[in-house]
């Protein structure tokens, strides 16, 4: 491993793969890194910034199931701070998936050994599909079938068997 | 681009340790690279939200409610957030440090201070110093099943910081809920912090 456990657990990483002809991002959250990420992290890191300027404002899909489900219990608490948490918590990832990107996140609930990896955002109609330098993972499911699911052991079984 | 901003931008780059500037930079990129309306606004959006929360969590309560509830202790840190992801892309790099607010409430209900992890030297004051010893183990070792090493966490040195100048007593640190600043979800705290500050 390339990164050191202290590393991964203070740090909200961002990262990002190919999966068939999709690009996903994931917010770490502290969470492990599967092994391809955490060779090329530096090279993703600069591929990422290199999106900055290619904001393509085109439709963005937010997975209102997960969202709603995630804020019900604070929405029956606080309803009136409700709407201005859920837009704090989806501005960072619907601006990934306006450049493209399937956004996950994963779920803090969850512990960082099994976690599960919730799709918040997903890009709708791009006007141009972007073309990133990603690392490519040879993985036959949708990202939309990605979510609920622990997507760093995924990707390590899929990588390791290659 | 014109010279004079990549001029500005790089100055403003080298300025470091205080939100107004970091708020300059951002507005200033985003203008350079986006055009002011679109991207700028998103992006101050997202450094006024973690304050907005902090804000209305906290420093709306006069003192005398915080009296009756029994938070009569004049400092607040936000505490455990998890990542750097808040302040820019640049962090990707690692090298930026992770960010605690603390807020000397009430004197100066508007005013926030940031400190970082990484470098602390809690053992600077003596009472943290023992307060960590006993508590926790010795400074730099690994305990608790926690993979952060004991004393160089961001909240340990806003304590240092504090109380080194003197502004508060060890028991006048009151920490707020730890908060994931990309999101605004409310986490758990490290095992570290809850031994170290859950009695206080």
């Amino acid at each position: 491993m390339t990164h050191s456990k202290v590393f991964l657990r203070t740090r909200d990483i961002d990262w990002a793969v190919k999966i068939g002809k999709d690009y996903i991002h994931v917010a770490s959250a502290g969470g492990d890194l599967p092994k391809i990420v955490d060779d090329n992290l530096f090279k993703i890191w600069q591929e990422l910034k290199k999106t900055r300027g290619l904001i393509d404002g085109g439709d963005v899909i937010v997975n209102e199931e997960y969202i709603s489900e995630k804020y019900a219990e604070f929405r029956e608490v606080n309803a009136d701070e409700a709407d201005f948490r859920i837009q704090w918590y989806i501005c960072s990832f619907v601006e990934m998936a306006s450049r493209g990107f399937y956004s996950f996140d994963r779920d803090v609930r969850t512990p960082f050994e099994d976690s599960k990896y919730r799709l918040v955002a997903s890009p709708g109609q791009m006007r141009v599909m972007p073309e990133y330098n990603l690392p490519v993972v040879d993985l036959e499911l949708e990202p939309i079938e990605l979510d609920g699911r622990d997507i760093v052991r995924l990707i390590d079984e899929r990588t390791e068997e290659n | 681009m014109k010279a004079g901003v990549v001029e500005k931008t790089t100055k403003i780059r080298r300025m470091k340790g205080s939100l107004n500037k970091v708020a300059i930079e951002y507005a200033l990129n985003a203008m350079v690279e986006y055009g002011f309306l679109g991207y700028a606004y998103w992006k101050l959006m997202c450094l006024y939200f973690p304050f907005k929360l902090f804000k209305t969590s906290f420093a709306h309560k006069s003192e005398a409610e915080m009296r009756t509830q029994g938070l009569s202790r004049s400092f607040v840190v936000a505490s455990c957030a998890i990542g750097t992801r808040d302040v820019a892309y640049s962090d990707y790099s690692g090298k930026k440090k992770r960010e605690t607010v603390v807020n000397d409430f009430p004197a100066r209900r508007n005013d926030f201070r940031l400190w970082y992890g990484g470098n602390s030297k809690p053992y600077q004051h003596r009472d943290l110093y023992d307060h960590i010893t006993n508590n926790l183990g010795t400074i730099g070792q690994k305990t608790n099943g926690v993979n952060h090493p004991i004393g160089y966490c961001a909240e340990q040195n806003v304590a240092n910081r504090l109380l080194l100048d003197g502004d508060a007593a060890i028991n006048d640190i009151q920490f707020s809920v730890p908060i994931r600043p990309r999101t605004g979800e409310v986490i758990d705290y490290c095992v570290n912090c809850r031994a170290l500050f859950g009695g206080i």
